[in-house]
């Protein structure tokens, strides 16, 4: 799946649908593809939004940038990223110091392979169907759609 | 595919049919303004970021 960066002030950023599944349907939002991250982090009132008990999930300690630490919450949620429906480890903060959701690396880049054009301004999601006898994965289509 | 106006910078929307039906400081707040207005819509709800994260260091 081909996805055209978002448009924001002047500059072109790598922001894809995301949708989160909630106690009464989905949860429909845009987040920030980063390759550094090694979780998807969401703002903790996302959690509230989902239904979600914030501080049932696994609490887990993230370095951020500036060195400080960070308190996060793991749940196993379902999602639908890049057009395919899968579950995946998201984590839910109440200090996250810029006001993007965050797609990192955790599950989600286990499921596609992502490939950013910079040049053209899109980011390329390539889906990899997994299977028990395949746990590497197999390219099962690239799907253009701008 | 829809812009979010520069007057939204530092704020999150809530679109609805290529409109932006509420807006503010927390993705709660504009998920449940939105869901007043329009219960039935699907609602897609996005971060407007500002000049500062423009360039930013994740």
């Amino acid at each position: 799946m081909k996805i055209l960066y978002r448009f924001h002030d002047g500059k072109h950023l790598p922001i894809v649908d995301i949708k989160l599944k909630s106690c009464d349907g989905w949860y429909n939002t845009r987040a920030y593809v980063d390759s550094g991250a090694s979780y998807s982090l969401f703002h903790a009132d996302v959690a509230e939004i989902l239904g979600l008990v914030l501080e049932s999930g696994e609490l887990i300690e993230m370095t951020v940038g500036d060195g400080d630490s960070l308190k996060v919450y793991i749940h196993r949620i379902k999602i639908i990223c890049g057009g395919e429906e899968f579950t995946a480890s998201i984590g839910f903060s109440k200090g996250i110091g810029v006001g993007f959701n965050i797609i990192g690396r955790k599950d989600i880049f286990d499921w596609f392979i992502v490939c950013f054009h910079e040049q053209e301004k899109f980011l390329e999601l390539t889906y990899l169907n997994r299977t028990a006898s395949n746990t590497f994965g197999a390219i099962v289509s690239t799907r253009y759609t701008l | 595919m829809e812009i979010v106006p520069q007057k939204y910078a530092g704020q999150y929307v809530a679109w609805v049919d290529g409109n932006i039906v509420s807006s503010g400081k927390t993705q709660l707040e504009v998920f449940n303004s939105a869901k007043k207005l329009c219960p039935e819509k699907e609602i897609i709800v996005e971060y407007a970021p500002t000049k500062k994260e423009l360039i930013t260091f994740l």
